[in-house]
Formats: structure tokens, C-alpha cells, sequence
């Protein structure tokens, strides 16, 4: 029972009897001799003892009809293998596998709430219920609650999200919330493996056998004929999950308009590389698509963003520095300006980037990012100690990659204090030769020796760092990459006197970021798709584009063998209801209460 | 009250019926019905030797002429039947729409009629409490009218004990008893209809029951008064107590039949609302108890 107040009615019980005295008013009856009725009276007591019940059968009906009622309103709750629980806790994993069909009509995110609501419409009343998601992270949904249509609500609203799954952190706040707790259960419905620990809980496994084929990225190259007309190669990679080889048709997307179709053979087990050569596309957005249904949908498509304003200006301020000046022009989206004089800095001529060799302007240009190489000492630039015959080594930093542990020699540099901001990139062992770093918008990066005094610029990996310095610098628009993948934190490079940016997910969620948010990151990036930030700056409207990948490799081919073994140990996968709410029962027993009084009303008279 | 209701037409189909006696008279003076008895009348019975004592006028002459032996010729003496009629005059029979009462004496009266048009003696007497109030014996046509009249200053009150009234009764010789009641008495009527029988009396009980007390009408808790005692009984009507009702009904009208048989004895049922000569044409008939001349 869950509540004890409704005791308190019983009253009611005297109350019809007392109604069915005064009820019972009688009027004359004039008849021409009671001898016959008197018999009738000897008869009844000397019938059965039930047949004496038939006389006062309304009022039994409606004596029953009265305690089943306030049986119902004290919500009694029948237990079978189960045990009440005062606290529980249901976690649902909206990960992307949980959108995989789990049979013929529905996917294991619908399985997974129709379970969850059958568990919470068999616990008792009183039950306080939370609801958790759990993909990359926990999200409490709610907290609490033992209103169980407010729970079911919350529940159906639940939707699968494109994120790649971790139970690990819905557990953390499960054993928190647990350890306030005397007793409580706990409930993980998911498709991936769980490490309970020391929780105790409850995992219904969802995995279900599947057939999967996913598209896992696509890229592309714009490539000139001899006239100079730009085309574009695709590149798309394919998956296949199944036992079995597939062929699928593959249809290539520009701005949703049909480019190009490939059909493509992929082995069972094995992935596929697919070609879209001679692309005649100068819009935005690409998408690659999987012509065949599977049973999971969301990873059949695969997005890549076309920016155009690409070409960037530079301008190299050097006396004479051959290898640095061939390392970049090999890089054809970049423009080199190169000069001796300082003078020419400044100019009218924005430039996004100013390579200073050797030399340091008395004043800054306004705008554009820096790289200072081998600068004399003096302004922000601190040279802690001059060094010799060195050996440098780069550190592992974003901007060396593939080159990272890379060591050559230098005859004479420096060591600086590194800036708090600032990243250290080449060390010499006992300091730092070169950082890079971002402050105040501006990027800027230090090497501290001359490059005609290294073997560096002799080196293989020297084009290879100065591709990457150059990458990192020339990030002039909003978003630094072209390429993220669900769940990645985003952080824009909005320009700072400029408006707020507006993020706009694939759903045409809008979110509104401050304009200086080289820490706050934009978050929301649980669907996989195309999503675009504006930013107006001096009344002109900016906008870029970037496609945020579904998570393949986490989410598109589960090791099925792997999950079942672990969800067989020691889980009932089937016994999620511990009880039986009793009151919709009694109250189709009231109905019936209430058809035979009145049949018996009818009746009798 | 019976002049009104018996029209000429209903009394010319009366004049056809007689009452069928299945008992012969042996006792009474001489009227329109054979006995057993054999006696003076014109309606040959039977022949037998003449023995010393007989009356030498009934010597069959012309049996002496061819046979040389004194032959008595005997014949069927005619005798006037008995009839009593026993009027129920409890509270209990002016119950009804129409009154039980009514009828009873509405059929009192087209009996009496009957029997004295067939030349028979009739006795109307009323039950009423233990006593029984005995009127005169009448016979002959003319005395319809006086039969009427003491039906007339009947009234109907007060309870009934058959038993003790019939036994009250002092029959000589036998005869026909009919009784009209409702039998609603608890104490039976077997003692009287063994004292009947034994007083050599062929015994017809006509049960007269009103439309109301066979079709119970009314729902509810009700106190149910007793027209004769007075009592009150608080019952629910309802379906089931009427249909108790109803089978107890039933079962009196069975232990009625069942006595009925037991003592040679013919039992009818009347309800109040039937037409009376129908009645009397199609069960009175039926059950033998009256006969097209």
C-alpha cells in the first residue's frame, strides 16, 4: 500500500447502511391476508445463507463498490521477485548505435523507452524517480519525480542523439546519487558495455544483431585544367559492417542537388574508397550518401564545406631566406609578398599573415597574425639566455604535427620566456626556442634561431612544419577547422569588435555565442550535419559553414560479440518490473461493481 | 344486489343447466332427483318376489298371470337433493377490485338459483370467525327470491376459522356442500372436509382469488396489512419477494388440489374479475358439477 489515508472512508461504510435504513421508509400496504407472505418470511430464514444476502444485495454491491474505492485510492502495489524502492534511477542511453533498428518496427531508443516506461508504471506510487541520459556525457532529464505521467512524458520526448557513447560518466552520477541513498535501484538500458564497479544496478541490454553500412567521410581537391577551370575531387570512404559483400550506389550531393552517382562494391567486414572526379560544383556544401537502406540511417551520409575566400596573403619581410620563401610558395592557396624594407609594413595592403625575418617593425600592423623569426630582443619578445651549438627537438603541439620528436642542430640561438598564453613547439632541453600561442585575437608564433644557422631548412620536415605554422596561421575566418566530429567542443574565431556570432545547428536551432569566445566553446554539437555561424562585423554579414561527422568509428559497427558476453554475466535481462500497480485492476473492478448493481436494480424491479 | 347483476338472458341460460348429482339422495322428501331408495314413483327400477309384509298394491299382476309367482314390482323414488352453500364472510374476502365478497355472493346466488330451479333444497349459511350462521333451508322456485334476499344482509368482517365453522354444521343425510372462500386460513380446511365427508356430503370447493392477490403490483418497503387480524408484516417488494409470493400461491393451490383428490372432493378457482356465466358454463360444467338437461 502506499497510502494509508484513505482508511479514514471507511466511515462511509455505516453511512449506506444508515441510507439504506432511512431509505427503507415503508407505506401501507392493505392486503387480504398476510398468511401467504408470512410463509414467504419462514421460507427466507429457512433458505441458505447466501439467499438471505440476496435481500440487501444493492446495499452489499454498494458497500463493495465503496472499499474497493478506497482500496484504489491506497495504490496497492503487488510485489513478485521485486522490492519497493524509495529511490530509482533510470539511465537511457541516447548514443548514436541506440538509433539502430532493434527489430522489424522500432529502434533501440524506441525499445529502450517503452521498456523504461513499463518499469515505471510497475513501481509503487511513492517511488522517486530520476531519468539520466547518457552519451558522452550524463544529462539529468529529471530528478525526483513520482508523478509517473510526467515521467512517461519526459521519457517519450526522448530522442537519440548523433553522439558516440561512454556510460562511464552516467555510472559516476549514479554511484553519487546512490550513495545518498538506503536502497534504491538502478536501471541502464543501453546497447554498449557497462563497468558497474561497486554500483549495484540493473543493465537491459539492447544490442541487437544489425546490418550496417556506413559513409565515413568524404574530402575533396579542386584541380585546374590547362584552361584554368577549377573541378573538384571527392573522395569518400565506406564501410561495411555486414558478413556479407555489398554494392551500393553512392550519390554525390552539392547544395542537395544530385551531382554525381557511383555504384561501389564493398567488401564483408572491409571498407572502400569511392572517386567523384571532374566535380562541377562552386557551391557550399557536399554530401556523399549511401544509396542502400540499412539499419542505421544516421551514418549513411557524410558532409564536407567548401570555402572559397581560401586564397590568403602574406607578406614574407626577410633579407635573403630561400628555403622559407620556397616552402611557401609551394603552397598554392597562399600569396606571398615578400620585401626587405619595414617600411612596407603597414602599408595600406592588409596582409593575414607577416613573416618577420630577422627583424621586428617598430610598430605592428592592426590586423593579420605573426611569426617572428630568430627577432632581436625587445618589446613582448623576452630572450632569457642566447645558446650554442644546439640541439633542438620539436615538442608534440598541434602545429608539429608529423614532425613532433623531430631533433636537427643550430649553431647559435636563444632561449625565451614563454608567454602564459603561448605554447613552447621547439626546445632545446633546458628551455624554450619557439612557442606559438593566441592572445588578444592574434596568433603569433616565435622561432628563435636563424634558419641559414640550423640544418633544419635542409631537412625533409622542414616544409612539413612550415605547411602546419602556415595552417595555423592563416585561419583568418571563424572556424579554425573544416572538420569535427559529434561532441567536439568548437571554439570560433569571431572577430572581437564585431556582432555576436549565431551558431545554426542542422535542425535551424540557432544559438547565440559572445563575440570574444576564445573560451567559451560552442558545445552543441550533437547531430551530425551542416551547421553555419554569422557574425556581422562593420555591417557586413559573415558566414561559414562547417559539417560535424557522425561518430563512425565509435558508433557504426559494434563488436556485437563482445557486448553480449558482457551483459550475460549475472543480468536479468527480462525481470525489469519488480511489481504491479494493482489500482487500474480494482478500478475495472468497480466498473463491474457497478454493471451488476445495476443489473441487479433492474432487475429486482 | 344479485337481482341487478342476474339479467333475464343470463337466467334463461340458467334454466338449462341442472345440477349433476353424483351421490343418489337416500334421505329428505320426496323431489326431483332419483335415490336409491326404492319407492313410488312412476320410473321403473326393478322386479322381486313378493315376501309376506309388502304392499299387496305393488304385486305385479300380469308377471302372476304367466309365471304363477308374486312378482313386487319396485321402482325409483324420486328425492329432493341437499345443497348447502358456505359463504366465507371473513374481512379478507372484501378485498379485491372487483370484491371477492361480490363475487362470492353473486355465485352463492346463481348456485341457489340453479339448485332450486332443479327442484332442490338449499342452505345458504356464512362462516364468519368459529361460528357458522345457518339459514333456512329453502326449495322451490319462489324461494330464489328470499335466498336473495339473505345474501343481500351479509357483510363481510371479522376472521374465519373453516374448520370450526363447518364442524359447527349438524347434516342429516347426505347431500352437496360447496364452499366459497379464499382458504387464506392458516389453519387449513382438511378438518372440515374429512367432517363433510364422513357426513356423507360431496364436497365442492370453489377458491375465489382477486386479480390483485395473483398479480402483485408495487415495489419498495411496505407494511403489509393484514385485512383480517390487523397485523402489520414489513417486507421489500420486489421481484423475488413477489415471486416467493406468487410460488406460495402456488404451493396452497397445489395442497388444495392435492386434498381435493385425496377426498373425492372438486376443487375450482375463480378469480374475481372472470365473467360469472362464463364461469359457470365453462368450469362449473367441466368439472361435473353441472350438466345440461
Amino acid at each position: 500500500m502506499s497510502n494509508w489515508w484513505p482508511l479514514a472512508l471507511l466511515v462511509c461504510i455505516p453511512l449506506i447502511i444508515l441510507l439504506y435504513m432511512l431509505k427503507q421508509k415503508a407505506r401501507e400496504y392493505p392486503f387480504s391476508s398476510g398468511m401467504l407472505w408470512r410463509e414467504i418470511y419462514n421460507n427466507i430464514e429457512a433458505t441458505k445463507p447466501w439467499d438471505k444476502l440476496k435481500k440487501n444485495l444493492l446495499m452489499i454491491l454498494q458497500i463493495l463498490t465503496v472499499l474497493l474505492l478506497i482500496l484504489a485510492l491506497m495504490a496497492p502495489y503487488l510485489k513478485h521477485g521485486g522490492r519497493r524502492y524509495d529511490n530509482v534511477v533510470i539511465v537511457i542511453d541516447t548514443s548514436a548505435s541506440m538509433g539502430i533498428r532493434y527489430n522489424e518496427n522500432r529502434t533501440r531508443m524506441e525499445e529502450a523507452i517503452d521498456r523504461a516506461c513499463d518499469y515505471v508504471d510497475s513501481l509503487n506510487e511513492t517511488a522517486q524517480v530520476t531519468i539520466l541520459t547518457s552519451n558522452q556525457e550524463a544529462g539529468i532529464i529529471r530528478a525526483g519525480v513520482t508523478e509517473k505521467a510526467e515521467l512517461r512524458n519526459a521519457l517519450r520526448e526522448l530522442t537519440v542523439t548523433d553522439l558516440s557513447g561512454d556510460t562511464t560518466p552516467a555510472v559516476s552520477v549514479v554511484q553519487s546519487m546512490a550513495n545518498q541513498w538506503e536502497q534504491y535501484d538502478a536501471v541502464f538500458l543501453t546497447d554498449t558495455p557497462v563497468e558497474l564497479g561497486n554500483l549495484q544496478a540493473q543493465v537491459i541490454n539492447l544490442y541487437s544483431d544489425y546490418k550496417n553500412l556506413s559513409m565515413d567521410y568524404i574530402s575533396y581537391g579542386t584541380e585546374y585544367d590547362e584552361d584554368g577551370n577549377a573541378s573538384l575531387t571527392v573522395i569518400g570512404k565506406i564501410t561495411n559492417g555486414t558478413q556479407e559483400d555489398v554494392t551500393t550506389d553512392v550519390n554525390l550531393y552539392g547544395d542537395d542537388v544530385l551531382l554525381m552517382v557511383q555504384s561501389v562494391q564493398v567488401p564483408a567486414n572491409g571498407s572502400q574508397i569511392v572517386y567523384f572526379q571532374g566535380v562541377a560544383f562552386d557551391g557550399r556544401v557536399l554530401m556523399a550518401e549511401i544509396n542502400n537502406k540499412d539499419d542505421l540511417d544516421a551514418d549513411n551520409r557524410a558532409y564536407a564545406t567548401q570555402n572559397f575566400e581560401t586564397r590568403k596573403k602574406a607578406l614574407l619581410v626577410t633579407n635573403d631566406n630561400m628555403f622559407l620563401e620556397k616552402a611557401i610558395v609551394n603552397m598554392a592557396w597562399v600569396d606571398l609578398y615578400k620585401t626587405n624594407q619595414l617600411s612596407a609594413v603597414g602599408q595600406e595592403d592588409a596582409y593575414d599573415l607577416y613573416i618577420f625575418d630577422g627583424m621586428v617593425p617598430d610598430t605592428l600592423p592592426e590586423q593579420g597574425n605573426l611569426i617572428y623569426i630568430n627577432p632581436p630582443a625587445g618589446g613582448d619578445i623576452q630572450v632569457t639566455a642566447p645558446i650554442q651549438n644546439v640541439s633542438l627537438v620539436f615538442t608534440d603541439t598541434e602545429i608539429t604535427k608529423y614532425v613532433a620528436d623531430f631533433s636537427f642542430g643550430a649553431s647559435e640561438a636563444k632561449e625565451y620566456e614563454r608567454p602564459i598564453w603561448a605554447d613552447s613547439f621547439i626546445s632545446s632541453g633546458s628551455g624554450c626556442v619557439g612557442y606559438y600561442g593566441e592572445n588578444a585575437g592574434r596568433r603569433l608564433a616565435v622561432i628563435g634561431f636563424d634558419l641559414h644557422q640550423s640544418d633544419l631548412a635542409l631537412q625533409a620536415e622542414f616544409p612539413i612544419l612550415i605547411s602546419n605554422l602556415m595552417e595555423y596561421m592563416m585561419v583568418s575566418g571563424m572556424v579554425s577547422e573544416d572538420d569535427y566530429e559529434t561532441g567536439d567542443k568548437i571554439v570560433f574565431n569571431g572577430v572581437l569588435n564585431g556582432s555576436d556570432l549565431t551558431v545554426c545547428n542542422p535542425s535551424g536551432e540557432e544559438t547565440t555565442l559572445a563575440a570574444a569566445v576564445t573560451t567559451t566553446a560552442y558545445t552543441d554539437t550533437g547531430q551530425a550535419g551542416i551547421y553555419s555561424v554569422t557574425q556581422t562585423v562593420d555591417n557586413e554579414e559573415k558566414q561559414e559553414w562547417f559539417a560535424v561527422r557522425f561518430p563512425v568509428d565509435a558508433e557504426s559497427h559494434q563488436d556485437g560479440e563482445a557486448i553480449t558476453e558482457t551483459e550475460t554475466v549475472g543480468e536479468d535481462e527480462k525481470n525489469l518490473t519488480g511489481g504491479r500497480e494493482l489500482r487500474n485492476l480494482i478500478v475495472l473492478l468497480i466498473l463491474l461493481a457497478l454493471a451488476v448493481e445495476w443489473f441487479v436494480y433492474v432487475r429486482q424491479h | 344486489m344479485a337481482e341487478t347483476l342476474f339479467d333475464q338472458d343470463f337466467f334463461d341460460k340458467l334454466n338449462h343447466l341442472a345440477i349433476a348429482m353424483n351421490a343418489y339422495m337416500t334421505h329428505g322428501t320426496g323431489g326431483g332427483r332419483k335415490s336409491n331408495a326404492k319407492g313410488s314413483s312412476v320410473e321403473f327400477s326393478d322386479y322381486r318376489e313378493y315376501i309376506p309384509g309388502d304392499d299387496i298394491r305393488r304385486i305385479d299382476w300380469g308377471a302372476y298371470g304367466r309365471l304363477d309367482k308374486l312378482y313386487i314390482k319396485r321402482f325409483m323414488e324420486e328425492k329432493e337433493g341437499i345443497f348447502h352453500i358456505f359463504i366465507d364472510t371473513s374481512k379478507s374476502m372484501s378485498f379485491g377490485e372487483p370484491p371477492k365478497s361480490k363475487i362470492a355472493l353473486q355465485l352463492a346466488g346463481a348456485l341457489a338459483y340453479l339448485i332450486l330451479n332443479n327442484l332442490d333444497r338449499v342452505y345458504v349459511s356464512k362462516m364468519q370467525e368459529n361460528t357458522l350462521t345457518v339459514g333456512k333451508g329453502r326449495a322451490g322456485k319462489q324461494a330464489f327470491r328470499s335466498v336473495v334476499q339473505e345474501l343481500e344482509t351479509i357483510a363481510f368482517d371479522g376472521k374465519t376459522n373453516l374448520n370450526q365453522a363447518i364442524t359447527a354444521r349438524r347434516f342429516q343425510g347426505s347431500g352437496v356442500s360447496i364452499i366459497i372462500s379464499d382458504f387464506l386460513d392458516e389453519q387449513g380446511i382438511e378438518e372440515a372436509v374429512k367432517y363433510l365427508r364422513y357426513k356423507k356430503q360431496k364436497v365442492i370447493l370453489i377458491q375465489i382469488l382477486a386479480r390483485q392477490e395473483i398479480e402483485i403490483e408495487g415495489d419498495g418497503t411496505v407494511n403489509l396489512l393484514d385485512m383480517e387480524t390487523g397485523e402489520e408484516v414489513r417486507l421489500t417488494l420486489n421481484r423475488m419477494s413477489i415471486e416467493q409470493y406468487q410460488q406460495a400461491l402456488h404451493n396452497l393451490r397445489e395442497r388444495l388440489k392435492a386434498l381435493a383428490r385425496k377426498y373425492e372432493m372438486t376443487y375450482i378457482q375463480m378469480i374475481a374479475d372472470e365473467p360469472l356465466d362464463k364461469f359457470l358454463f365453462d368450469h362449473v360444467c367441466n368439472q361435473g358439477m353441472i350438466v345440461r338437461k
